[in-house]
């Protein structure tokens, strides 16, 4: 259990390292910028969390509507087509809006409603921004894209969790229960995947400025 | 500790187990989905691409041996005709100088302005394959109807042809062009179709401009075209393909709904459209 802190927490900051590592290159790519955030509020929630074990409910919740509103914000930059945009803020709005209010009203079942709508509205946007890259005549190959290592990072992780945070209310002590490990385990392979399109966003800025020239006129 | 817990008795951790495996199953099978799915694509796509490039590069094949073949029927006709009749020419002009006889002078002179007269008709012809002179200063529909008008008096058969709508001449290139691919139909219905008529007729219909030609002999149908055009024979259709392309033009061969006729219909785009 200890090696696979260690080891959930070595995936955690991989991405954060290979932003630093990458940063002259990377730093303009906004989806990567939201990306670098999302995964630094992940960890100082983890270290919140090990801080205040009373508050421990609440700091999974919040960090739940956080990770929720990173996705909304990364889904809104990588999805091209200019009708689904504005529904992707309608949409992400009013369901934040909802989790607040049930956060307020039903601490109880707050995990499960998070998990699922979170699931529901990321998987959408997944299959959403899919369809938009098969459709897409610039996309050669699709697993040659950053973005689609960020998603398949966030459709894995939030697949991968739903159950777990759904049954959440029947399990007593969550962060110390042993099925608290699924979550642990698929937070790694999200952050391999965030880390994997961080390598690959380089490479592709790499090959970008090895294209461009400037006249000398 | 996973696998404890789902034999503990409790129906959560089951379905919690299951659950989490079906859900990643699920997405994992979405994934590869869609990487295998895009993959399939792609390599439709590169085998429509190879096949367009083979069209493309049997269309300029056939282009380049045309023009060979012409080259080599103008240096056949320069070699094996004009040669010839100047060389005579020449000789009586040689004998000119070698017999002082005036009556003798008078027949060689008169004999070799008969062979440059016929020398002259001669690269005339040749250069009027060329670029017919009607088509150069009257436009396509004089040509059309001038080339109709000799097959009709040759007596093989009869042909007729009705511009409806062409007021405007097109660019002149456009004009051979679209003669050119006229001239290479009927050079085909004369040698292979045993039609007793050819009719020609041309329209418009809002931006489209058609030609249509008529006739009863044997011909080809859309399927017949595309099965020569893919082939290696089939070099004036090819032919044909390739000068439409300059224009973007289509050409259709059917069977007549009657089954008496056959039509090819030539579709382009007109030039006012295209500038605009």
């Amino acid at each position: 259990m200890v090696l696979l802190f260690l080891i959930g927490f070595l995936a955690q900051v991989s991405p954060l390292v290979l932003f630093f590592v990458f940063f002259k290159r990377i730093n303009k790519i906004v989806e990567l910028r939201v990306i670098f955030l999302y995964v630094l509020a992940s960890l100082i929630f983890d270290f919140l969390l090990g801080a205040f074990k009373s508050h421990s409910s609440l700091i999974i919740s919040i960090s739940a509507m956080v990770e929720f509103a990173f996705f909304s914000a990364f889904f809104y930059l990588v999805i091209l087509s200019k009708k689904f945009k504005p529904s992707i803020i309608i949409i992400s709005g009013l369901a934040l809006c909802a989790e607040i209010i049930l956060l307020y009203f039903d601490k109880e079942n707050f995990d499960f409603w998070v998990a699922l709508i979170t699931a529901i509205i990321i998987v959408t946007y997944s299959i959403s921004y899919f369809y938009e890259q098969l459709n897409s005549p610039e996309t050669l190959i699709i697993y040659q894209s950053y973005t689609f290592w960020i998603v398949v990072g966030c459709i894995i992780y939030l697949s991968g969790t739903l159950f777990l945070f759904l049954y959440t209310s029947d399990l007593k002590n969550k962060e110390s229960s042993p099925w608290w490990v699924i979550n642990i385990s698929f937070e790694i392979v999200k952050n391999v995947f965030f880390s994997i399109a961080f390598i690959i966003a380089r490479k592709i800025k790499q090959k970008q400025e090895e294209r461009t020239f400037v006249d000398s006129f | 500790m996973i696998f404890l817990q789902i034999n503990s008795g409790s129906n959560v951790p089951m379905v919690l187990f299951f659950g989490t495996i079906a859900m990643l199953a699920l997405t994992i099978g979405l994934i590869v989905f869609i990487i295998f799915h895009q993959r399939k694509v792609i390599r439709f796509q590169m085998q429509l691409q190879k096949l367009e490039y083979d069209q493309q590069k049997m269309l300029l094949n056939a282009s380049i041996k045309l023009q060979e073949e012409e080259r080599q029927r103008i240096a056949a006709d320069l070699h094996d005709d004009a040669g010839p009749l100047l060389a005579t020419a020449r000789l009586y002009l040689n004998e000119n100088l070698v017999n002082l006889d005036r009556q003798t002078q008078l027949q060689s002179i008169y004999n070799a302005k008969q062979i440059i007269d016929d020398t002259i008709q001669l690269i005339r012809n040749i250069s009027h394959s060329l670029m017919p002179p009607t088509l150069k200063n009257f436009g396509l529909e004089s040509a059309v109807n001038d080339l109709f008008q000799k097959i009709s008096s040759s007596g093989s058969m009869n042909a007729s042809s009705r511009f409806h709508d062409y007021r405007e001449r097109m660019q002149p290139e456009n004009e051979l062009i679209i003669f050119r691919v006229i001239q290479e139909l009927i050079n085909n219905i004369l040698k292979h179709s045993n039609a007793s008529f050819i009719h020609l007729t041309q329209n418009t219909n809002n931006n489209k401009f058609f030609i249509r030609l008529h006739h009863d002999g044997r011909g080809l149908t859309q399927a017949d075209f595309e099965k020569l055009n893919k082939s290696s024979v089939g070099l004036g259709l090819k032919n044909i393909q390739s000068r439409l392309r300059v224009l973007h033009g289509k050409i259709f061969f059917e069977k007549d709904i009657s089954q008496t006729y056959f039509k090819v219909t030539i579709e382009l785009i007109k030039e006012s459209s295209v500038s605009q």
